[in-house]
């Protein structure tokens, strides 16, 4: 032996300290030298690490910046044959056991985690490094780490995805031929019971041992090029997604919702219906706005947009179809239809080019009665936007039955009297009500009442079979229309979509 | 005695040289006590302690022939058995902030104070008279063994101190050794926002033995005030209750490897502290405005039916500021899948704006209807039922339309022939609305009675025409009724849902 070398003879008598300055020290142990072993055939075999990883909790799944947290305890185990004390120590059976000073003096090997944003060994006074030297020389190394680790989010079903995040380690030095590492058989990786994720929930996780080529492409491990042993284990985390469902997807449904208001009022009422439809979409934008804000920037189309974009759809629908509704409603012709179904309604609403058309072949056939048209449709236009029509209506009568009482039978006259009682019992001035009727009717009676009769027959043969509708009438079927379409397409959009969400 | 004297100078060459005196037997003695003298200069004598500094002593005391910084002690009790050592810890808080409820954590300053009997350090003998502990920082802890305790659920820890680590340890006469630490904390505190914001919280911290097991190391807490807060400590959100602390044991199996591949039972001490949240702030700030936002919806109903404009205004607006107050709330809050209370709050008066919108509409619908309601009485049950049944009524009114329109062409031709009796007639005839619409649905009966006697006709309407007028309410009045009756269904619903969430939330 050489002179500077301490002796192992009297293992027993020393205490564990000079023991391990001994078994240490730099005669017989290179702390920068791997042990080495050698196969029956004298090859150099690697080193076999055993990797064991026990998580405290996880943390904050940001998907903002795409990183995670985790605490855990990481154990490595491997066999160093020049720390066997069993020969120099027999009595000595307990492990020895060593914080950080004791690793200082240990080779160790270097195990980095691969996509680490940061990561660092927790401790208050010391680190919490723990170490053991069996009597065989198996060395146990465990670290608590916290570390911050990237996790590539695909948020294309956000938010009711489901990610898979990886810890991976790999030997830092080493390639595979000197170093390779493994897991533990029983049970690698362990999870403490409550693992303290607030947003989503662990599914499963599985562990993997891979090799990674390191060239000069892909320098991963400096300048050495060579296979590098690497371990992985993912977790498979599934988002809850009970607090989008009460802040998000209920509120916009009830915004929607009130939207359809709209059809519910009258068509000309124009201030209402644009605060409405207004007002909710600003509350709809700002309430998907705030949910924007918590994800990062992509470039897909998430599950949560087309739900945002499919509702402010419905939204914009409501105020067109207000546009159409108001048009339609400040029109100035009635509308012939053949019957009073959709197809027909929708038909000459959409077509008014074949009523002008018309109106002017009228015109040119008739010559002789042309400004009378003009005269018609002014009179009738201007009826439209105040209560006259129904004014009018016991003159109507009572012309009617004025000129028919001199070429038909009795009834008649009997249905006058019936006006004209029912007049006496609803207005007060009954008196002038009737004297004015009845001027009314000797003024009509000094006109021709062959042209006033032929003008009557000719309109009645036109519009014999087809009702008219006017311009309000036809916005309020369009509206009483919407105020049943509108629900049914949204609830088959609600359809599609959590059929698309729950079943993909 | 050549041979004799030649063993023993050959095994005596490493260890120096000897003068052999090969006749004399008194030389031969004399080599044998520079043998144990020798042995005895290896490990430093304690003898003249009294005249040493303590620097001096310290360094005899932990020298490796004796003391063994890397071995816990070994305690043994009166039978000399051995028993584990007992370490004693006291935590005194005096800055406690940053108790954040988005990401769960809270931010501790104390002290951490560690007592324990170390036999090996125990100079009573060596110095009689000295009764005052050897203090000293951080350079007299690297000197000695000091368990190591760890915080379980921290995030990040680390000892206070600007030149210096603020650590402060003393060794008595009898071997015990008084540690304290001034740290700085921040801890996980797993809250649950059930009854959020009027939530109370256990932020428990857990201190355990990182190396040991309970074979070697019990964990206690000290008897007399094992944790105390200062006097002046400030939480901003929350009020201290008070604390609890416990001793208790983990298991470190291959199912729940909390030390490592070392299994065993490990010794826990923790000390949970009691908070609840100050509500006053939420109170002012999202209850009440909301309460308010809410009432301002119900102005609705003292508005006529047709003031379309402002009902609208009113019910949209409301709408967004309510949205926009639950949003600046959720900011507040990790984002926790159950159902929290403020958001059982937040969608409830949600739903109460929404239904006045819903009502606004409803009455306004029935405001602009054409037809009155025929009631056997003006009792709550048959307008309702006649409100709700509009189909009888359509189909009539379906049948009128046609004759309308033919009396709207005639009417059209008759104005065709002059234009001053026309402006004389519209004049007069505008007093008679009401009267039109009578005649209307009159003209509709004639119509249908043509081969009727004229007697008869007019005895029957003017029988039909009291009943009629008795029971009639026109679609104003049941728009009226029904914002009526609106003006106190809502505000009591409100009031009941307010009573049932104020008794959830403190009573459970």
């Amino acid at each position: 032996l050489d002179e500077d070398c301490p002796t192992l003879d009297d293992g027993d008598s020393l205490s564990q300290t000079q023991l391990l300055d001994r078994l240490t020290h730099g005669c017989r142990y290179d702390r920068l030298e791997r042990p080495i072993t050698y196969s029956e055939t004298g090859q150099r075999l690697p080193v076999d690490v055993y990797m064991r990883a026990y998580i405290y909790f996880m943390q904050n799944l940001e998907a903002h910046d795409l990183q995670f947290k985790i605490y855990a305890l990481l154990q490595m185990r491997y066999l160093d044959p020049r720390l066997n004390f069993r020969n120099v120590s027999p009595k000595r059976r307990q492990p020895i056991l060593g914080e950080e000073h004791l690793r200082n003096s240990l080779w160790m090997p270097h195990i980095f985690l691969a996509n680490e944003r940061d990561s660092s060994i927790l401790g208050l006074t010391e680190k919490d490094i723990l170490t053991s030297i069996s009597p065989d020389g198996t060395v146990i190394v465990s670290n608590r780490i916290k570390a911050t680790l990237y996790c590539w989010l695909n948020l294309k079903k956000f938010p009711f995805d489901e990610q898979h995040c990886s810890t991976v380690l790999e030997s830092w030095m080493y390639n595979t031929s000197e170093l390779v590492l493994h897991w533990e058989q029983k049970r690698p990786i362990t999870y403490d019971g409550a693992l303290h994720l607030t947003e989503f929930v662990l599914q499963r996780s599985w562990s993997n041992e891979t090799v990674i080529n390191a060239d000069l492409s892909d320098l991963r491990h400096g300048a050495f090029a060579g296979n590098y042993s690497s371990l992985s284990f993912t977790v498979h985390l599934t988002r809850v997604v009970g607090f989008y469902l009460m802040d998000y997807f209920l509120p916009s449904m009830l915004i929607v919702a009130i939207s359809w208001v709209s059809f519910w009022l009258q068509a000309d009422q124009a201030p209402p219906r644009i605060t409405l439809g207004t007002s909710t979409l600003l509350t709809f934008i700002t309430l998907a706005s705030a949910q924007g804000k918590t994800l990062p920037k992509v470039s897909y189309i998430k599950v949560s947009e087309v739900w945002f974009l499919g509702c402010t759809i419905f939204i914009f629908g409501s105020m067109v179809e207000f546009a159409f509704v108001n048009t339609i409603w400040r029109r100035k012709k009635s509308v012939p239809v053949k019957k009073l179904n959709s197809k027909h309604i929708l038909k000459s609403t959409l077509s008014p080019n074949l009523l002008r058309r018309r109106s002017h072949a009228r015109s040119r056939s008739f010559s002789g009665t042309a400004l009378h048209k003009t005269a018609d449709t002014g009179s009738l236009g201007g009826a439209g936007f105040n209560n006259y029509l129904t004014v009018n209506l016991p003159i109507t009568t009572i012309k009617e039955g004025q000129v028919l009482d001199q070429q038909r039978t009795s009834r008649v006259v009997q249905k006058m009297d019936v006006n004209f009682v029912e007049s006496a019992f609803g207005s007060m001035g009954s008196a002038q009500s009737t004297g004015a009727i009845s001027a009314a009717s000797s003024s009509q009676t000094l006109t021709n009442n062959n042209r006033t009769e032929s003008a009557g027959h000719q309109e009645e043969i036109d519009l014999s079979g087809w009702t008219t509708l006017t311009p309000q009438e036809i916005a309020m079927w369009i509206d009483s229309r919407a105020r049943f379409v509108f629900p049914l397409s949204f609830l088959v959009f609600n359809l599609f979509f959590w059929t698309f969400v729950y079943c993909i | 005695a050549g041979v004799h004297l030649g063993d023993l100078q050959q095994n005596l060459a490493a260890n120096g040289s000897v003068v052999v005196s090969p006749l004399n037997t008194t030389d031969a003695f004399s080599v044998s006590i520079n043998l144990s003298q020798s042995t005895v200069n290896n490990c430093p004598s304690l003898k003249n302690a009294e005249s040493m500094a303590l620097m001096e002593l310290l360094t005899r005391l932990t020298a490796p022939c004796r003391y063994d910084r890397m071995v816990p002690p070994v305690v043994h009790n009166k039978d000399g058995e051995e028993v584990p050592m007992d370490i004693y810890a006291r935590f005194y808080i005096y800055v406690m902030k940053n108790l954040d409820s988005s990401d769960l954590q809270f931010t501790v300053q104390g002290l951490l104070q560690l007592r324990y009997l170390d036999p090996r350090l125990a100079f009573s003998s060596y110095l009689p008279n000295r009764r005052q502990p050897i203090m000293g920082e951080s350079e007299l802890k690297k000197m000695l063994w000091v368990p190591h305790i760890f915080l379980t659920n921290e995030q990040a820890s680390t000892v206070l101190g600007t030149s210096a680590k603020d650590e402060l340890t003393s060794i008595y006469p009898n071997g015990t050794v008084l540690t304290s630490t001034r740290l700085q904390a921040t801890l996980y505190c797993w809250m649950n926002f059930q009854k959020f914001p009027f939530d109370e919280q256990k932020c428990k911290t857990t201190l355990e033995s990182w190396m040991y097991n309970t074979t070697l190391v019990q964990l206690h807490w000290e008897t007399d005030n094992p944790v105390s807060f200062d006097k002046q400590l400030q939480l901003t959100e929350y009020n201290l209750i008070g604390s609890l602390y416990n001793e208790s044991i983990r298991v470190s199996n291959e199912s729940y490897m909390s030390h490592g591949s070392l299994e065993g039972n490990y010794s826990i001490i923790s000390f949970t502290v009691l908070l609840t949240r100050e509500v006053g702030y939420y109170v002012i700030d999202y209850f009440l405005p909301s309460i308010m936002i809410v009432t301002i919806s119900w102005v609705s109903f003292w508005l006529q039916a047709d003031q379309t404009p402002a009902r609208t205004t009113l019910g949209c607006t409301t709408l967004l500021s309510f949205i926009t107050l639950s949003l600046s709330q959720e900011n507040n809050l990790m984002k926790v899948s159950y159902v929290t209370m403020s958001e059982v709050w937040f969608l409830v008066c949600t739903i109460f704006i929404f239904g006045s919108l819903v009502e606004f509409a409803f009455v306004n619908t029935i405001w602009r209807r054409n037809n009155d309601l025929q009631l056997k009485k003006r009792t709550t049950k048959y307008i309702v039922k006649s409100t709700f049944v509009p189909h009888l009524k359509k189909h009539r009114r379906h049948g009128y339309r046609r004759t309308d329109s033919t009396m709207s062409t005639m009417s059209t031709t008759s104005m065709d022939k002059t234009c001053g009796p026309n402006n004389t007639v519209i004049t007069i005839e505008t007093p008679i609305i009401i009267g039109g619409s009578l005649s209307r649905e009159d003209s509709a009966i004639s119509l249908d009675e043509q081969d009727e006697t004229s007697t008869s006709e007019s005895s029957d309407s003017s029988k039909e025409k009291p009943a009629q007028t008795f029971a009639t309410m026109t679609p104003k009045e049941v728009s009226l009724w029904i914002d009526r009756k609106m003006r106190f269904v809502f505000p009591l619903s409100f009031i009941v849902f307010n009573a049932l969430f104020w008794t959830l939330v403190y009573c459970l």
